[in-house]
């Protein structure tokens, strides 16, 4: 097996993958065990970024056309960007133009195959978020939010979820949802700064708290979105759910996490 | 200020906001509570015949009945038209604060808030109160 490694990544809900030259030897075998590995990945985009690729060797061209067609089998989509000139010849000359789904960017590509609709947050729509749980914990709660950098992920909620407020925001403009998520010592720590009760569980009566600061959050967002981003949103009643597991999303989530003296937690949008 | 013994009404859906409200509210003396959960419970306490409420403070977003319709109710009906009434809310849009002035409000205070700005807004209310 040669010792090169294929990169990939996930990058918008999207399995990114940066083939090297694939001209090169023993790629083949690389390729093959590559292509089932990502046949069994959840998201149903995979991209090609073939900026490093000249030309494609019988055996390597042959297991990349074998995984595109297994994509299709399974309806996942595929695109190409970065194509050189020389290796646009190449796949001309092949007839394999159209098979590869060239585009000229990866956005361009995740455009086309996300029906016109870049799903990604700019980031300066988060500090909406950003600013209005720092002050809601600041203000209410009496305890310093420190934010870290944001990401983003393919399913909502995470494996120690004690406690989530939740948000659905159904308007033409912005679809989605907006969640505050906390592990159950993130939660009763914040509940005791929050009330000066100490609770020992997270019952019905205390997991409103959840959805109150949400409401706080956003509140706050939604008066600077409106406001600043010319958006449209409109009041929206948070509800608590406990317990929440894991759930696929369809769309990327974006996550701003957040540590505080009790713990960790996350606020998670996802935009439909 | 409003006297201690004054019968505040508290209105929100989310029980720990109304917790929060009555904490704030008994650091400043207030012993006298009742409880709604929406607008239209809310609306039950004020038109009963033994009413002996003196100030609403109620949230402004809540399920069935918001705390606008009922500042408009309260507003309309000649028992408690005169009522001291402050909306809470986690939104400052300008335009919600117009509908809430042109409804007939008191006062206005957006969440999150502390125990000296409830403070602050009851003290401006009794004192506006006092001058009419």
């Amino acid at each position: 097996m040669a010792a090169k490694k294929i990169d990939t990544s996930i990058q918008d809900g999207v399995n990114l993958i940066s083939l090297p030259n694939v001209s090169e030897k023993d790629m083949k075998e690389l390729l093959e065990m590559s292509t089932k590995q990502w046949l069994l990945l959840p998201e149903k985009i995979h991209a090609f970024d073939l900026g490093k690729v000249t030309n494609f060797d019988p055996g390597s061209l042959s297991q990349i056309l074998s995984f595109l067609k297994s994509l299709k089998k399974v309806e996942k989509n595929h695109f190409s960007f970065n194509v050189s000139p020389l290796l646009m010849s190449f796949l001309k000359e092949k007839g394999l133009t159209s098979t590869f789904n060239i585009k000229s960017s990866f956005d361009d590509g995740l455009n086309a195959l996300s029906g016109g609709k870049k799903k990604q947050v700019d980031a300066k729509l988060l500090k909406p978020f950003i600013d209005g749980a720092s002050n809601a914990f600041q203000v209410q709660v009496g305890i310093n939010l420190k934010g870290e950098s944001p990401y983003s992920k393919a399913h909502m909620y995470e494996e120690g979820d004690a406690i989530a407020g939740q948000v659905n925001v159904n308007l033409p403009n912005f679809k989605g949802e907006i969640c505050l998520c906390f592990s159950e010592a993130s939660f009763i720590g914040t509940y005791g700064a929050l009330l000066g009760e100490e609770i020992s569980k997270i019952d019905e009566e205390s997991a409103d708290a959840a959805s109150e600061l949400l409401n706080m959050i956003y509140g706050h967002a939604k008066t600077i979105l409106n406001r600043d981003f010319g958006m449209v949103l409109e009041p929206a009643i948070p509800k608590a759910i406990l317990n929440p597991k894991p759930v696929k999303s369809a769309n990327p989530v974006i996550v701003i996490p957040f540590n505080s003296d009790h713990g960790k937690l996350r606020i998670e949008i996802v935009i439909h | 200020m409003f006297d201690p013994s004054t019968h505040v009404l508290v209105v929100d859906d989310m029980k720990t906001m109304r917790k929060l409200v009555i904490r704030a509210c008994t650091q400043l003396g207030f012993t006298n509570f009742t409880e709604a959960g929406d607008g239209a419970e809310a609306w039950g306490v004020l038109s009963s015949s033994d009413s002996k409420i003196g100030l609403v403070i109620s949230d402004w977003n809540m399920p069935n009945s918001t705390g606008l319709d009922l500042l408009k109710r309260v507003r309309s009906d000649q028992r408690t038209g005169k009522l001291p009434f402050i909306l809470l809310t986690a939104e400052s849009e300008a335009s919600q604060v117009q509908a809430a002035v042109a409804a007939g409000v008191d006062s206005y205070l957006v969440k999150p808030f502390t125990a000296e700005a409830i403070e602050a807004k009851l003290k401006q209310v009794y004192a506006k109160r006092q001058a009419a």
